[in-house]
């Protein structure tokens, strides 16, 4: 049977992180499914959960008047989904909407915050991962910024 | 008698398919005169009578001595090649340049990423790949564009995506209120999402330049030898025989010893600025 | 081009050399030749010596070209002429063809070639080793280019030695001067121009060569003529001033000398006209509103235009110092990639043209050092 620190070690997110922190994150984190449409986060809500994809779609998005879900980003296993978590005023940004059915592991943040607090060595290499995530992310959004199959082009 | 390389060969617009809302396919045969079928990755060039020629890559090889080309409305010469109609005169020659290295693909796992209208000089190559599917290993096409309307050979992907004899993505930059079979994000987020084989990998990339530089960097990171990842690059070109002078990228003619071009030799050249 | 010329060497007075460009129109050739015409030496038709610029030298410097007086009477007392052979070759505007739309569809109509073979008098080694480059680039090829060859079928070349270079004169640099290399039917070196004993030495590198000069009156060459020629080749060689290192450079790009030279520069395209062997063209095509016909041009471009590298709608080279690398860099160091040969035959003409004084020579040594 695969433990929940299997099945985080598996997911690259995790794969590098100390050993013993994965485990105490594991400890915050459940497995999770959503059916096709579910919403996932709610623009506004309470940025109290992160999860890690392991399989489906999730579109990212914001809803607008007249055009329904504007999708800005689309997530897959291996992906992150929410890092509004790490900031404050700890809400999220987007909607969150799985376009396949979706099964994921949900991170407590409650829970890992007091882990975190408590070892911040352990707190540097996890927030040194949600940078990459957010870097990338970045990258992708200005990469598309630059409108590199437009007119111009 | 001197053949005259300047010369253009006249073909007739057989078919004209129109992709998006600024390019169309066009199925052009010889009206007497055939001139060599391309290799997947060659270009011709397309002359529109009293407008002027433009370097076009084959986007289609539908045999009978037919060669079909996608032209983007882009400038003068291409919004004339967009408006002809079937029956029209079209000046053609060519083909020139280097193809595609299918050959040394064979037996490799492939891997292909197209952005925009770079999906044209691809498409013979997946053709090409499909017609022979078991010498080639795992083969996957990541297809980039600004949005869902923007994407080339829509049915033709969809055909692709639905037979899973190869692995599709499309992803589309820009924002939009439905999903279809693709994502919204760049290709190199794709590109992560693909397993990759490292030197078992041919990697064969086609787009804006911009692009290029991205997926190029991306595949050496994954471990894809950089003379097994071949680029598609484009200069001003006015002769496609290496005699005008235009085209050049440092030492490369880009209409001669281009247009594919392996990710060794031109990386260097990418990243210096105005070459 | 035949090679298995006599080897024999031969001695011609100034007559015999007007004879030989009388034998040359006799045989249907289109004779060209230096004159003095606006103030400069350049090529135009000539039908005997008496067209060539006796007594007159040339006095050159970066930015500054003059014609001089000599008090010697040679004929070939300068260095080069203001212009290359090029635009006798290669000209400045060439029709590819014409078309007119039919019935049942289009009717091209390709340029005839030139109805006279052309004979090039007094041809320094610079500009014949920049004739054998533009062969490489422009027949050599999967191409060959039907108008170049047809102006350079039959093409009769007689070279002249150079026993005055100019001061911005780099030929032994690039290989190809003073004296003349490979390549032409006949070879002079004028002696002792200002005396009695004025002649012209004269070897026949070709068959054709040797035929022609069968029928001009002449003696043996002997030992003095011999020793009189050597030494001018070396007090030729000697009076050079400027030089381009061999060997080979990758130059930065990002050295800050590009952006130097590029504040003198006027990107004014004047070196690439005058060199002998640019090639880039723009093609062009225009209509006859009247009867619809069209026609297919190309023109002489320069790298140094904004538009020579446009792409998307933008210059890929946009600024000054972008299109000076690109002219310098393409010139000495990635045209011999590209052809097999080099690019430059150090003729200097592009540093005497030059309106802003830029030396190639100079930013070729600048560039080499923080190399």
């Amino acid at each position: 049977m695969t433990t929940i620190d299997d099945s985080l070690s598996a997911h690259p997110f995790f794969t590098d992180l100390d050993p013993d922190l994965r485990r105490r994150l594991a400890a915050c984190t459940q497995p999770v499914s959503f059916p096709a449409e579910a919403a996932i986060l709610r623009e506004g809500g309470a940025a109290d959960r992160m999860f890690a994809l392991t399989s489906g779609r999730v579109a990212v998005g914001v809803q607008t008047p007249g055009r329904g879900l504007q999708v800005i980003e689309t997530l897959q296993r291996g992906d992150i989904l929410g890092w509004s978590w790490l900031f404050a005023p700890y809400r999220w940004t987007f909607d969150a909407v799985a376009v396949k059915p979706v099964t994921a592991l949900e991170v407590r943040i409650a829970c890992i915050r007091a882990v975190l607090d408590a070892d911040p060595v352990a707190a540097a290499s996890l927030y040194r991962n949600v940078g990459g995530v957010m870097a990338e992310r970045l990258h992708s959004a200005r990469l598309r910024l630059l409108d590199i199959f437009g007119e111009g082009h | 008698m001197t053949v005259d390389p300047m010369l253009p060969v006249p073909y007739r617009l057989l078919d004209r398919m129109p992709e998006t809302r600024d390019t169309v396919t066009l199925t052009l045969e010889p009206v007497d005169e055939a001139l060599p079928p391309p290799q997947p990755g060659q270009f011709a060039m397309l002359w529109a009578y009293g407008v002027g020629e433009v370097p076009i890559s084959v986007a289609g090889l539908p045999g009978a001595r037919r060669v079909e080309h996608t032209v983007r409305d882009v400038g003068r010469v291409t919004a004339a090649l967009c408006r002809y109609t079937p029956g029209d005169i079209i000046g053609v020659r060519g083909p020139f340049g280097h193809p595609w290295p299918l050959e040394s693909a064979r037996g490799h796992d492939v891997v292909i990423v197209a952005g925009g209208i770079g999906l044209a000089p691809v498409r013979p190559v997946v053709q090409a790949i499909l017609a022979e599917r078991a010498a080639y290993g795992e083969v996957s096409l990541i297809v980039g564009a600004r949005t869902a309307h923007d994407l080339l050979y829509r049915e033709a992907l969809d055909a692709w995506w639905r037979e899973e004899v190869i692995d599709v993505r499309t992803t589309v930059d820009t924002p939009c209120s439905h999903w279809h079979t693709g994502s919204v994000g760049v290709v190199t987020q794709e590109l992560h999402r693909v397993p990759i084989t490292g030197a078992a990998t041919v990697a064969l990339v086609c787009g804006p330049e911009v692009m290029m530089r991205v997926v190029g960097a991306t595949l050496v990171d994954r471990g894809v030898p950089a003379e097994q990842i071949a680029v598609s690059l484009e200069r001003n070109m006015e002769c496609g025989i290496g005699q005008c002078g235009h085209c050049q990228l440092g030492a490369t003619l880009i209409c001669r010893d281009g247009p594919v071009l392996p990710w060794a030799s031109v990386h260097d050249l990418l990243g210096v600025s105005e070459l | 081009m035949e090679t298995s010329g006599t080897g024999e060497q031969r001695v011609i007075g100034p007559g015999g050399l007007d004879r030989l460009i009388g034998l040359l129109q006799e045989a249907g050739y289109q004779t060209f030749g230096p004159t003095v015409r606006d103030e400069v030496i350049r090529l135009a038709p000539i039908t005997g010596v008496s067209d060539l610029p006796r007594g007159i030298g040339d006095d050159t410097a970066p930015g500054r070209y003059r014609l001089t007086s000599r008090s010697d009477g040679a004929y070939f007392g300068f260095a080069a002429p203001a212009d290359s052979w090029k635009p006798h070759l290669f000209p400045p505007r060439q029709v590819l063809f014409s078309a007119i739309r039919t019935a049942d569809g289009i009717r091209f109509r390709p340029v005839s070639p030139p109805p006279q073979r052309q004979a090039f008098i007094g041809v320094r080694g610079c500009d014949l080793a920049g004739i054998a480059i533009l062969d490489e680039v422009l027949l050599h090829g999967d191409h060959p280019d039907p108008h170049y060859a047809a102006r350079r079928d039959g093409l009769f070349l007689v070279g002249a030695d150079c026993a005055h270079p100019a001061a911005t004169c780099f030929c032994a640099s690039m290989g190809t001067g003073p004296a003349v290399g490979p390549g032409a039917d006949l070879v002079l070196t004028e002696l002792d121009p200002g005396t009695p004993r004025h002649r012209f030495l004269v070897t026949a590198p070709s068959q054709r060569g040797a035929e022609v000069l069968a029928d001009v009156p002449h003696s043996p060459a002997g030992p003095p003529d011999l020793r009189a020629a050597a030494a001018l080749r070396e007090s030729a060689e000697a009076a050079l001033v400027r030089q381009i290192p061999a060997g080979e450079w990758i130059p930065d790009p990002e050295d800050p000398r590009w952006s130097d030279v590029a504040q003198r520069c006027l990107a004014c395209a004047n070196c690439t006209m005058a060199c002998p062997t640019c090639f880039c063209v723009d093609i062009n095509d225009t209509n006859d509103p009247v009867t619809g016909a069209t026609q297919r041009s190309r023109a002489w471009g320069s790298c140094f235009e904004q538009r020579h590298s446009s792409l998307h709608g933008g210059p890929v080279r946009s600024s000054r110092a972008s299109r000076y690398r690109q002219w310098l860099t393409h010139k000495l160091l990635t045209w011999p990639e590209q052809f097999g040969t080099a690019g430059c035959v150090g003729c200097g003409r592009c540093i005497a043209w030059c309106p802003a004084d830029i030396d190639i020579t100079e930013e070729a040594g600048a560039l080499r050092r923080s190399s």
